[in-house]
């Protein structure tokens, strides 16, 4: 069985934003490992002339009229219902930690 | 357990002739669910909330009129907690209905509440919700399946008449199988979408856990069609899913796979599955076999794109927005990484991350890319079948509900009890399970599933309701 190794663990938790404790990653790169190694027989089917099929509905690129139809008229309560949500706020903001350092 | 009698059993028909007959009431009956509820959630814990407020109406003017129905986890109620069975949820409100939840508004059915699943219908079992353990009501030291754990438990424990789940690679029909009830998953962009938490977009579908064949029929005639909410939902025409329930399988077509029935399924669950193809034989359809080529690639497929789009869906859960924040973050990644460590439970997490190791670069095209390509040589396979066949038959699960904490430890193996179901959502074909009896050696309910092509749920309802009809059901 190809192992991945901690630094290949920590690179992808690092792109899908989960910390993870040593011991958790040492679990994760185990279970891991050993379904990559399950998936890995999906190399021997030939698909040279296959198209990907990404989704069965057959449907692409729908559009609707560029109007507005008013379904969530903006107000007080669907403020409160949505942004109201937030653990940080400040009035009808959402607080949360600065993106660019100072 | 302290069930009301009068509770066993109910379906949507025959409550609702006593409705019609004033032998009671929409309220009594609303208040004697919330109090089973109340006494049967410590044992099996297949509900969340069960607060929704009861909804007076004037006249029974449809048949889902006054009939109570648990809504899974996933699916948006506006005013209402929704978590999806995750931490990161906990205190999350709906701000809106989902679709499906509107049109049985519409229709007068009375909502109960929320049913507990596994953390964003990541898992097969039930064990994998932040809120505990769901039980199987045949033996509560089992799993009842999952996803939607706690959709099936409800139903066959008789608290609730019927309720909606979701199934992305079998969470309908495999915890239908596992508690004995009857699971449709829709075709792919039959029913809206909108207001379910998305779990791998171009999977997931919302179906009905039900008593019988003629109640799934009938709450698919509730939710199916399209919805300007949801651009997936199909514009094609909605027949009444209830019309053939009565014609029989005479002269239908069912393609038996022989890829079905190799290694890794119970003898219990082959025995009931090959004594419901002898019955609809014997009730004059024909049985044919068919090749799936590539079915055997089916749970490796599924894992690479299931858990891809899963990861690029749970993206949205970082905590700033809504739900659970870290309150010892520096940096805005610390945040991010801090909430969503916090947040998810071990299965989403593996999901997650093995979603975005197969989308990261140099990997894509071995894994993510390649899986959509055997993808559509799995959908060719059912196709070319469906050239053939009416429906493609089979068992749901290779096993009947296995123990609480046999496979947890074992996720590889967990992925392997939807070996039958994925086919399904892979190529975007209605499918349902159907109780056969219970198995031998456990005497645990089996599931007999029903494949049908594209949009044709009327024929899988069919040959389900035959299937009911040869009274193997227990």
């Amino acid at each position: 069985m190809s192992m991945l190794t901690e630094k290949d663990v920590d690179h992808i938790a690092l792109l899908a934003r989960i910390e993870l404790t040593p011991a958790r990653r040492e679990r994760m790169r185990h279970e891991l490992s050993s379904i990559l190694d399950y998936v890995e027989q999906l190399r021997t089917v030939a698909t040279a002339d296959v198209e990907p099929l990404y989704q069965a509905s057959d449907l692409t690129d729908r559009t609707r009229a560029d109007e507005h139809r008013g379904d969530f008229p903006v107000s007080e309560e669907l403020d409160t219902l949505l942004a109201g949500q937030a653990p940080g706020r400040e009035g009808r903001y959402v607080r949360t930690k600065a993106v660019l350092k100072r | 357990m302290s069930m009301d009698a009068s509770l066993k059993g109910l379906t949507i028909n025959s409550l609702h002739e006593r409705y019609v007959a004033g032998d009671t009431s929409p309220h009594e009956v609303f208040t004697l669910y919330q109090r089973g509820i109340e006494d049967g959630n410590k044992r099996l814990n297949a509900y969340r909330t069960w607060d929704a407020p009861f909804r007076p109406y004037q006249k029974h003017s449809s048949l889902l009129a006054g009939i109570p129905y648990a809504a899974k986890d996933n699916i948006l109620v506006a005013g209402q907690t929704c978590t999806a069975g995750s931490k990161i949820l906990e205190s999350y409100v709906g701000s809106y209905d989902a679709t499906v939840i509107a049109r049985l508004n519409g229709a007068d059915a009375q909502l109960l509440g929320k049913t507990n699943m596994d953390e964003f219908a990541m898992g097969s079992s039930g064990e994998h919700s932040a809120y505990g353990v769901v039980r199987n009501p045949h033996d509560p030291e089992r799993v009842p399946g999952g996803s939607s754990a706690g959709s099936a438990a409800a139903v066959a424990a008789d608290q609730c008449v019927f309720a909606l789940g979701s199934d992305t690679g079998g969470s309908i029909r495999q915890p239908a199988a596992l508690c004995g009830v009857v699971g449709l998953k829709p075709s792919y962009g039959r029913v809206s979408r909108h207001g379910l938490m998305a779990l791998a977009s171009s999977l997931d579908q919302i179906g009905p856990l039900t008593k019988n064949v003629h109640d799934a029929a009938e709450v698919l005639n509730g939710i199916a069609g399209e919805d300007r909410f949801d651009a997936t939902s199909v514009p094609t025409v909605v027949p009444d899913f209830t019309a053939q329930l009565e014609d029989g399988v005479k002269g239908l077509r069912i393609g038996v796979p022989e890829e079905f029935f190799g290694r890794g399924l119970a003898p219990e669950v082959r025995v009931q599955v090959q004594a419901v193809l002898d019955g609809l034989s014997d009730s004059g359809a024909d049985i044919v076999s068919v090749a799936l080529p590539h079915a055997e690639y089916a749970i490796a497929t599924y894992y690479l794109i299931m858990p891809s789009e899963a990861s690029a869906n749970l993206s949205r859960y970082d905590g700033i927005r809504y739900g659970l924040s870290a309150s010892d973050a520096d940096s805005i990644l610390d945040l991010y990484t801090k909430n969503r460590a916090k947040g998810f439970g071990d299965e989403s997490t593996r999901r997650i991350i093995l979603g975005t190791y197969a989308l990261s670069a140099g990997y894509f095209d071995a894994y993510y890319l390649q899986a959509q390509k055997v993808r559509n040589l799995i959908r060719r396979d059912l196709q070319i079948a469906f050239e053939r066949v009416d429906v493609i038959a089979g068992p749901t699960t290779p096993t009947t509900a296995f123990r609480i904490g046999e496979k947890s430890d074992d996720p590889l193996a967990m992925y392997l009890s939807d070996v039958y179901t994925v086919l399904a959502n892979l190529s975007g074909m209605p499918a349902i399970s159907v109780p056969c009896g219970r198995g031998g050696e456990s005497g645990l309910p089996v599931g007999f599933q029903l494949t049908g092509d594209m949009f044709d749920e009327v024929t899988v309802l069919r040959a389900a309701a035959a299937v009911e009809r040869l009274g193997l059901s227990s």
